[in-house]
């Protein structure tokens, strides 16, 4: 007896604590509103989100719901779409992870606009044929994306396709039973005849059908040989199956799984249905001093990786997008940057697309044009936009239309390596212009099997790399044109731009304000020297190869002599090609300084003179390619070389010029720690000399 | 392989000393050819300025067809989906747009699909296409008259006109290309009177539908084989025309180019005179027939002989042309010679998608970029203009001027063969010889190389005038002495009985070659020679060629000379040698020859003594002989083969005691006996590396897999 008091004082507290924690829970989140608020009873959308359209920034908040406010900015969420944005409280403006204007002067067709309102597309693979799923179709119409707070954000959690759960709904049940478990249950009319709707009665005692029916029949569901049995339809969506399951549960609390199980077995019914594609990963917002950072932890990603290969998973498509019709431009890291100006390219469906930092050369074939690498990390979208500002006070106010320069930067900050810029620009398709990450998770590579034994056919297969990336894609966006709370602010153009990146970058010391004194009056000219190289020569007219001098020690001290008399003096020679066989290097094992370029002795002799003078020399060693193979150099091919994902040993390809397309170029291996080490303690006294010349600091990097 | 890579490498290099400032302007690599066919980097002839397209021109762009540009620099592009010519001035703004007319008959008329348009001092000439007719204009842009179709019974029964482009000279006869006639080009007045047909491009014929054609000798395959039809055409100001065409079968002329075919049948441009004979002048390294280094590789995404489309006279006796495969040009000088290709696909300022025309505007080359509905300006570069001014100095014989020009062109390029020639030729001029001959040298031009090379040993005659008959005449007397010598030493040696000395042996092959029937018989049956000394010989004829394989005189052997050639000479030699005497052994058994293996072997290497005579000091004398005396060389080696060739036979007829009938069968038999030697050897080490392949393939499988 006593033992049952204490247990419901403890449940009593335990009820009174959990009320506290909600009351608590709420103060925080004032407005949280829920997900069932954005819905009807049919759980559709109340508000039709491809069609309503929001003029301003300030218009589509009123939908939204404030999450947070720190920093001086407000984070909002809408709760049906996932939609997430960052805004000055003060002008409402500020970055959308969707464009809030698609409904406005947009001619998208209804499936582009639901992409529009996409934070996240998932490319994936089945059976060898590739998929894409929006997060707003597959997930925000099936009511499948949440939200929790978190530490300074929000953290925004999808399930993109449908999910697979074992719905309380007889798919084959015997006709007396389904009469006396459910139908006669159900009271609502309304709803009776919803259920009904997905029955349909198989009875070989009909009298109605024909013999040849009830043998089709009979044929199509063995079962009904033994009983009359209703049949649910098999196409049945996932939302359906969960009306009528609320209808049973609410109107049959005798029917449970097990019954369920039951009609099943009897019924012969075994389930045909493949676990449906399900991708599940959350997308994490934090707010942080020059905007917002958005975070998907790869190692969160879950889905049934023994049916399903994910391709690609493309991260905020839209967020901050430029509207094709105001001015404004797009940067994509290209090269040495490129702009592209929405006024330029207004009509035109025109993409662009590169893999960050270049080609993996790791990869069977490399294809692609000749084009530039995208160098930096980065990317960003500037625009000018009309916004509505009020004038005045009180009554007599009125609002002005004032033109306004907004955009951010975008700066990968984890998981570089894995993505793919994609420059958009919907041209024809639609109105908004943007730059957007594609991640892909697990490299995989196709090679052409004819190069195997195997088979003669020329057919390829996908092989994907066995290991997977276990950290997170972080993007952070600093928004530009608006004024931090420290006073700080971006200017809305690529100067701007270029400011944050710099900002950024010396936040995490990856670069270093020069001070006064390291600036020097003369300003240094840098010479690369190519040292030697083999040819072919007549011995006795006898051809024989031969290391021919290109720029010797010599030469350079000529070099040197020379430009300084034209009173250039801040020198520095960088040494290509000078060891182990020249320009066409075999892997730095042990060092010798080629002797037709003056050998040991000829090196210490110009790192002398260089002291003596003052200039600089650099010798360059490649740790990572060897263009020639020596005996006991060291390598071993299984152990030092890159292989490809199905272990074969890759070389560097380079586009060739007349052909076309890239070639291979030389050997491609793995700078082994240790190999460089070795090196370096068996030159060691050789290269603090040549430190020792060095007139600038200089830290070799190994 | 590894020349490859070094050359590549070097190319990089230069790549980078060179196009590094300008890399950010050009989406693409200009390069040349060396003579051996390796890609030589250089530094760009045009840089993209600006991508006119309809926006910027102000007009609307469908699609275009064709471009040219007048001598005032108006562009006139033809549209095709608009059925209009584009009139653009000098700034690239649209001015007129020519799309309908009032015609003769006082109706109101249009075009059909035009494909072409010509523009000279008179007239504007379109090509109206599916109306079968060309249309002419004045430059206000006002109807003058229509051409039709020339009225000829040259004409096939139904055939059909469909002009797609043209070229006016300045007689004002018309050239008409015409997408659907074979029989050439067409040549007509305004008035529409037919003057005839032209240069009529010969049909290729791949060897396979030759052979089957043979074979098959049925009047009905004809059919099979393909005529062949020009695309385009273009007129320069000497009226001679360039014509193009895409139709040649492309392994056919891709091989025409590897093999460096100075012919026109299988070039994809000629360079017609106005009775249609193909003038082009083809002494550049390879033919100017577009790309030469081209991937076969199925998995090449661009495969196969260039295909092209336009060509357009540039300054100077320059012209180029373009391939719409690669999206590439390829300009040329007046010789033939390369001067540089550039061009890419892709999607930055200056690669074109597909290239559809070139024109020259100023020193501006205009490229029409049809998928993207627009064409691209590229700019000289001052290279470009160098290389320009070059020519003109060379076209003007302002030598010196010249010379400044190409030593600046080195300056920035130092793998332009054409000014190395240009240097070496003011050289020579100058009357500086030895300097001219390493400059040719430098750059492969072994014509060039052998007229310095002449001039050069006169001084030298003119100056030692009294040695060469000293040296002839003690030659000559040693080469008597020796002789009589190996008389005296044969004579002496008949009487010895027993085992003779490999000296007496060797210099008893010296008997035989001028006493072949009693010389074979002694060697057979008084035993005067044996294998050893024969083994001997056949070494020495081996050693004979490789010293001509070294020691050749440049002139007469320009091809850079490998470690692998030499391999190549000792198996041209022995391994034929082996061949006839295994074949002829094999088949003498079976048909009662009396000489066995070793018989055989001796004999046939004492036939190969006359070699070693000939071809040693044939190939001492390559040296001091220019390449019109070449044929002295190649006389005393065929002499000497044609002699081993008849001590072969008559060492075969004593060695076997065979009659004069039945030694032909059997030497006959023997070169039917050594290719089918040849054939099963070939089977059984394809076989045989197909099976190493295997074990070696699932070796590295497994290696992979472990």
């Amino acid at each position: 007896m006593n033992a049952k008091r204490i247990l419901s004082v403890l449940l009593a507290l335990l009820t009174v604590l959990g009320s506290i924690c909600i009351t608590a829970y709420a103060s925080v989140v004032p407005a949280a509103a829920a997900y069932e608020d954005k819905v009807d009873e049919n759980g559709d959308p109340k508000i039709d989100y491809l069609t309503k359209e929001y003029k301003t920034g300030k218009n589509k908040l009123k939908d939204m719901t404030l999450i947070r406010e720190q920093n001086g900015f407000q984070l909002w969420y809408e709760e049906f779409t996932g939609e997430v944005a960052l805004v000055d409280p003060e002008t409402g403006e500020g970055i959308f992870s969707n464009p809030y204007d698609i409904a406005v002067g947009n001619y998208a067709s209804k499936a582009t606009r639901q992409q529009l309102l996409s934070q996240l597309a998932v490319t994936f693979s089945y059976n060898g044929v590739e998929k894409t799923m929006y997060s707003y179709t597959d997930a925000a119409l099936l009511g499948q994306i949440n939200y929790k707070n978190i530490k300074n954000g929000v953290r925004v959690e999808y399930a993109i396709g449908e999910l697979q759960t074992t719905r309380l709904v007889p798919r084959m049940i015997s006709k007396t039973r389904f009469e006396s478990m459910i139908m006669n249950n159900i009271t609502n009319e309304k709803d009776l005849e919803y259920v009904m709707s997905f029955y349909s009665l198989k009875d070989p005692y009909d009298v109605k059908l024909t013999e040849s029916l009830v043998k089709e029949m009979q044929a199509a569901f063995p079962v009904t040989k033994k009983f009359a049995v209703y049949v649910c339809e098999t196409d049945i969506s996932a939302k359906e199956l969960k009306r009528i399951e609320d209808i049973i549960k609410t109107f049959c609390p005798l029917y449970t799984y097990e019954e369920m199980e039951q009609d099943h077995n009897d019924c012969d019914y075994v389930s045909q249905d493949v676990a449906p594609p399900n991708f599940k990963m959350a997308i994490e917002y934090t707010i942080n001093e020059t905007g917002l950072e958005a975070r998907l932890p790869a190692n969160g990603i879950r889905f049934d990786e023994s049916t399903y290969t994910l391709k690609s998973i493309t991260m905020l498509p839209y967020m901050g997008s430029g509207r094709g019709s105001n001015e404004g431009y797009s940067l994509i890291p290209d090269g040495s940057g490129t702009l592209i100006r929405f006024e330029d390219i207004q009509g035109q469906t025109y993409n662009v697309s590169g893999q960050m930092y270049g080609s993996d050369y790791a990869y069977h074939s490399i294809s692609g044009q000749h084009t530039e690498k995208m160098t930096m990390p980065v990317w960003g979208v500037v625009e000018t936009r009309e916004t509505e500002v009020k004038v005045g006070v009180g009554p007599s106010a009125t609002t002005e239309k004032v033109e306004s320069d907004r955009g951010y930067l975008a700066i990968i900050t984890e998981g570089d390596s894995m993505a793919n810029l994609m420059c958009e620009n919907g041209g024809k398709i639609h109105i908004f212009n943007n730059v957007y990450p594609m991640f892909y998770p697990r490299p995989s590579d196709s090679y052409n099997l004819a190069d195997s034994i195997s088979v003669g056919s020329n057919s390829s297969l996908t092989v994907t790399s066995s290991r997977k990336y276990a950290g997170s894609y972080r993007i952070q966006y600093i928004l530009l044109g608006t004024e931090f709370e420290n006073g700080k602010s971006y200017d809305a153009t690529y100067v701007g731009m270029a400011k944050a990146y710099q900002e950024y970058l010396e936040g995490t010391g990856a670069i270093t304000q020069l001070k006064k004194e390291d600036v020097q009056k003369d300003i240094p000219l840098y010479v690369e020297t190519f040292g030697a190289i083999q040819t072919t020569d007549r011995v006795m007219s006898f051809p024989v190869t031969v290391d021919t001098a290109l720029t010797t020690f010599e030469d350079v001290k000529t070099m040197y002599n020379e430009l300084s008399e034209a009173g250039i003096s801040n020198v520095n020679f960088r040494l290509t090609g000078y060891y182990n066989g020249g320009l066409n290097n075999t892997y730095l094992a042990k060092l010798e300084w080629e002797k037709v370029v003056g050998g040991d002795s000829g090196f210490k002799d110009l790192l002398s003179y260089a002291t003596e003078k003052g200039f600089g020399v650099y010798p360059d060693f490649d740790f990572a390619y060897q263009r020639l193979a020596d005996w006991f150099d060291g390598v071993s091919e299984k152990k030092h070389l890159v292989k490809s994902i199905d272990d074969r040993y890759m070389s560097k390809r380079e586009y060739d010029a007349a052909i076309q397309d890239f070639e291979s170029a030389m050997l491609l291996q793995f700078p082994q720690q240790y190999t460089i080490t070795s090196m370096l303690s068996s030159m060691l006294t050789i290269l603090l000399t040549a430190l020792r010349a060095f007139p600038y600091q200089h830290s070799v990097q190994t | 392989m590894k020349k490859a890579i070094r050359v590549l490498l070097v190319a990089v290099c230069l790549l980078m000393v060179f196009t590094t400032p300008v890399a950010a302007a050009a989406p693409y690599q200009t390069y040349t050819y060396s003579s051996t066919g390796f890609v030589l980097t250089s530094p760009d002839a045009y840089v993209p300025d600006k991508v006119v397209d309809g926006a910027i021109a102000s007009a609307n762009f469908g699609e275009l067809r064709d471009m040219v540009v007048d001598k005032d620099g108006n562009v006139y592009l033809v549209d095709a989906t608009n059925a209009c010519v584009h009139v653009l001035n000098k700034y690239y703004r649209l001015t007129r747009t020519i799309n309908s007319f009032v015609n003769e008959q006082g109706v109101p008329d249009g075009f059909n699909n035009p494909s072409g348009v010509f523009v000279n001092d008179q007239y504007i000439y379109i090509c109206d296409t599916d109306n079968n007719r060309i249309v002419l204009f004045n430059h206000d842009g006002e109807f003058v008259q229509t051409v039709g179709k020339p009225e000829s019974n040259l004409f096939a029964e139904g055939s059909i006109y469909k002009p797609v482009a043209l070229a006016v000279d300045s007689y004002g006869r018309m050239f008409i290309v015409s997408s659907t006639t074979y029989e050439g080009v067409i040549v007509m007045g305004i008035d529409g009177s037919f003057y005839g047909f032209i240069g009529a491009q010969k049909a290729t014929v791949t060897a396979w539908q030759a052979i089957w054609k043979f074979i098959s000798q049925n009047a009905e395959d004809e059919e099979t084989v393909t005529s062949t039809e020009y695309n385009n055409i273009t007129i320069d100001k000497d009226n001679f025309l360039y014509v193009t065409t895409n139709s040649i079968d492309e392994a056919a002329q891709q091989n025409a180019i590897m093999g460096k075919d100075k012919g026109g049948t299988l070039a994809p441009v000629k360079k017609l005179n106005a009775s249609g004979t193909d003038v082009m002048t083809r002494n550049g390294f390879y033919p100017p027939s577009g790309e030469v280094k081209v991937s076969t590789s199925a998995t090449s995404k661009i495969q196969g002989a260039s295909s092209i489309v336009d060509a357009a006279v540039g300054p100077e006796g320059t012209w180029s042309i373009i391939d719409d495969k690669r999206s590439k040009v390829f300009t040329y000088d007046n010789q033939g010679n390369l001067l540089f290709a550039f061009g890419d696909t892709g999607s930055q300022v200056g690669s074109i998608s597909t290239i559809k025309a070139v024109a020259y505007s100023g020193n501006d080359m205009l490229l029409l970029d049809k998928d993207n509905a627009s064409f691209t300006v590229y700019r000289r570069t001052e290279y470009g203009d160098i290389l320009i001014s070059a020519l003109e100095s060379q076209n003007l014989r302002l030598y010196d001027k010249e010379v400044e020009g190409w030593t600046e062109i080195l300056k920035r390029n130092n793998n332009f063969d054409i000014a190395y020639i240009g240097i070496a030729k003011a050289m020579s001029r100058d009357g500086d010889y030895e300097n001219a001959m390493e400059y040719f040298r430098v750059a492969y031009d072994s014509a060039g190389y052998s007229d310095s090379y002449k001039e050069v040993r006169k001084e030298w005659i003119s100056k030692y005038f009294l040695i060469i008959p000293v040296v002839i005449i003690v030659f000559l007397v040693l080469v008597l002495k020796f002789f009589g010598f190996a008389g005296k030493k044969n004579k002496a040696v008949s009487l010895k009985v027993g085992q003779k000395s490999v000296t007496e042996e060797i210099i008893y092959a010296f008997h035989v070659i001028f006493h072949p029937f009693d010389g074979f018989w002694d060697l057979k049956h008084e035993k005067r020679g044996s294998v050893r000394s024969g083994f001997l010989i056949l070494l020495a004829t081996i050693l004979s060629f490789f010293y001509q394989t070294v020691g050749t005189g440049y002139i007469h052997n320009s091809a850079e000379l490998t470690s692998d050639s030499l391999y190549l000479t000792l198996a041209s030699v022995a391994v034929p040698v082996m061949l006839w005497i295994v074949a002829n052994w094999c088949l003498t058994t079976l048909f009662e020859g009396e000489g066995n293996f070793s018989d055989v072997f001796t004999a046939t290497c004492y036939a190969l003594t006359p070699l070693p005579l000939v071809i040693i000091p044939g190939t001492f004398c390559s040296n001091f002989l220019t390449a019109e005396e070449a044929s002295l060389v190649s006389m005393l080696t065929t002499i000497g083969f044609l002699w081993a060739g008849m001590l072969l036979f008559f060492g075969m007829m004593s060695t076997h005691g065979y009659s004069f009938g039945k030694n032909i069968v059997t030497i006959l038999g023997t070169i039917v006996g050594m290719i089918f030697i040849m054939f099963v050897a070939v089977l059984f080490t394809t076989l045989l590396s197909k099976m190493f392949t295997f074990v070696y393939g699932i070796i590295d499988e497994i290696q992979y897999r472990m």
